[in-house]
């Protein structure tokens, strides 16, 4: 589904990205670790075309997605930022995103029965707490059944009962056909999931592992590589 | 082309709720067109000078300083929680994602106008008379072009660190022929000149409209994508 192929990014003089590739496959997880800087966002908005590779391609069901405007309509991502308009309440933002994937606003509505977003879906989103906007995030990527979802740090500021349904909503979505690419720190909430680890580090994926390791030893192999 | 104007209609629909929302541009807007013309109004030597003399000017100046005023906002409500990006993501051409945000600007200025030219009208005390349809028609045409022009570069001048200053000068070049001619031209109008007079103007505009229009379309892809 996803295919990242011999990758370089550079900002300015400095090269974030040197030769990554990495493919991830229709209902499998990747899960991309690394230090802080190391490039795992940049990774993440290449994969959907929001940034382009200053060297190698990046292919969606075989498509460039910055080339091919439908290839987009599958791709669900949620980054760092909402990429929600803060005075709409949270129904007109998925009624908004639907009308641009040309989707039934019902499918917003359902999304956000299913994530658990009650009355707030009301009010303006600014005025939503972290994790709860955060699953509208979710709701508004989810709205036109991507079938490649890409997670930029979805679970930074959620308490646990939140960030343990939005695991397993995206197990849910992996099980149903997605190939999912997901950046986190939360080794401890992720690991429940079914995945392949890829650890990116000096612009390179250095390691890959699975999460049938179990975590203390990844945690161990992990730290080792980051240190040096 | 059902889909480019669903699309359009949705962009520039999704604008004009968010400023019902928030409300602070357009009455911003407002007060500014309302505050020029009543220091125009008030500054004027009225035994030395015409409110026909410089009516035209301040009607003109007051449009495109509240017009710059009104575009600045477009696209800071897209940098908020990077909502941008949404767009850049959306299986939508950059074209749709410009017309969209052309026709919620174009819309916005437009409101601006309808109520700077009846404030114009009773602080000049001027008796437009016939030459009311025809002024409007210039505002008109002349808002048509500057405004694609400004949602181009409001595009990218909201991503420098002074956005709200960067845009006017960087704009304030390509409004200097519409307001030129549209003074020009008003002014013929309020004298009671034939219509003939002005026709060359008319053309003007709309061929200033038809440039900056597909300039504007053709080069916002290269100012949003990376």
């Amino acid at each position: 589904m996803l295919e990242v192929a011999g990758v370089h990014r550079r900002f300015g003089s400095r090269e974030v990205l040197g030769g990554v590739s990495l493919e991830v496959p229709a209902g499998r997880i990747t899960l991309v670790v690394g230090s802080n800087g190391c490039g795992k966002s940049t990774l993440a908005r290449l994969s959907v075309g929001l940034l382009k590779p200053s060297k190698g391609s990046v292919r969606v069901g075989g498509e460039d997605p910055r080339v091919v405007g439908t290839v987009r309509r599958g791709i669900g991502f949620v980054g760092h930022q909402s990429l929600l308009y803060a005075d709409l309440t949270a129904e007109e933002n998925l009624a908004f995103t639907a009308r641009l994937y040309g989707v039934s606003p019902a499918a917003g509505i359902e999304l956000l029965d299913r994530l658990d977003v009650g009355p707030e879906r009301k009010v303006a989103v600014r005025t939503l707490s972290r994790g709860m906007m955060q699953r509208v995030a979710l709701a508004r990527a989810l709205v036109a059944d991507p079938g490649l979802l890409v997670l930029d740090e979805p679970l930074t500021g959620l308490d646990a009962p939140s960030a343990e349904r939005l695991v397993a909503m995206v197990g849910d979505r992996a099980a149903a056909g997605a190939a999912v690419l997901m950046v986190s720190h939360e080794l401890h909430e992720v690991w429940r999931l079914e995945a392949r680890v890829a650890v990116l580090h000096g612009g390179r994926i250095a390691h890959t592992s699975s999460t049938a390791e179990p975590l203390e030893r990844f945690r161990t192999t992990y730290g080792g590589l980051l240190r040096g | 082309m059902a889909e480019l104007l669903r699309v359009v209609l949705a962009i520039a629909a999704k604008d004009a709720r968010v400023e019902l929302r928030s409300r602070t541009s357009l009455l911003s807007a407002l007060a500014f067109a309302g505050l020029v013309l009543v220091i125009f109004n008030f500054a004027r030597d009225a035994t030395a000078v015409s409110a026909a003399t410089i009516g035209p000017s301040a009607l003109w100046v007051t449009v495109a300083f509240a017009g710059t005023i009104a575009l600045n906002r477009s696209f800071a409500m897209e940098e908020r929680n990077a909502a941008i990006e949404q767009l850049l993501l959306a299986p939508v051409s950059r074209g749709a994602i410009f017309l969209g945000k052309y026709l919620g600007n174009l819309a916005f200025v437009l409101v601006v106008e309808a109520v700077a030219l009846p404030l114009f009208v009773i602080f000049f005390n001027l008796p437009l008379g016939g030459a009311i349809g025809a002024i409007m028609a210039l505002l008109l045409l002349a808002t048509v072009g500057f405004v694609a022009v400004g949602t181009l570069f409001a595009s990218f001048s909201v991503r420098t660190r002074f956005a709200d200053l960067v845009l006017p000068v960087l704009l304030l070049p390509f409004l200097l022929p519409p307001v030129l001619v549209g003074v020009q031209a008003t002014g013929r109008l309020l004298a009671g000149r034939p219509p003939g007079e002005i026709v060359g103007w008319f053309r003007f505009l709309a061929f200033y409209d038809v440039a900056f229009v597909v300039t504007a379309l053709l080069l916002f892809p290269s100012v949003v994508d990376e």
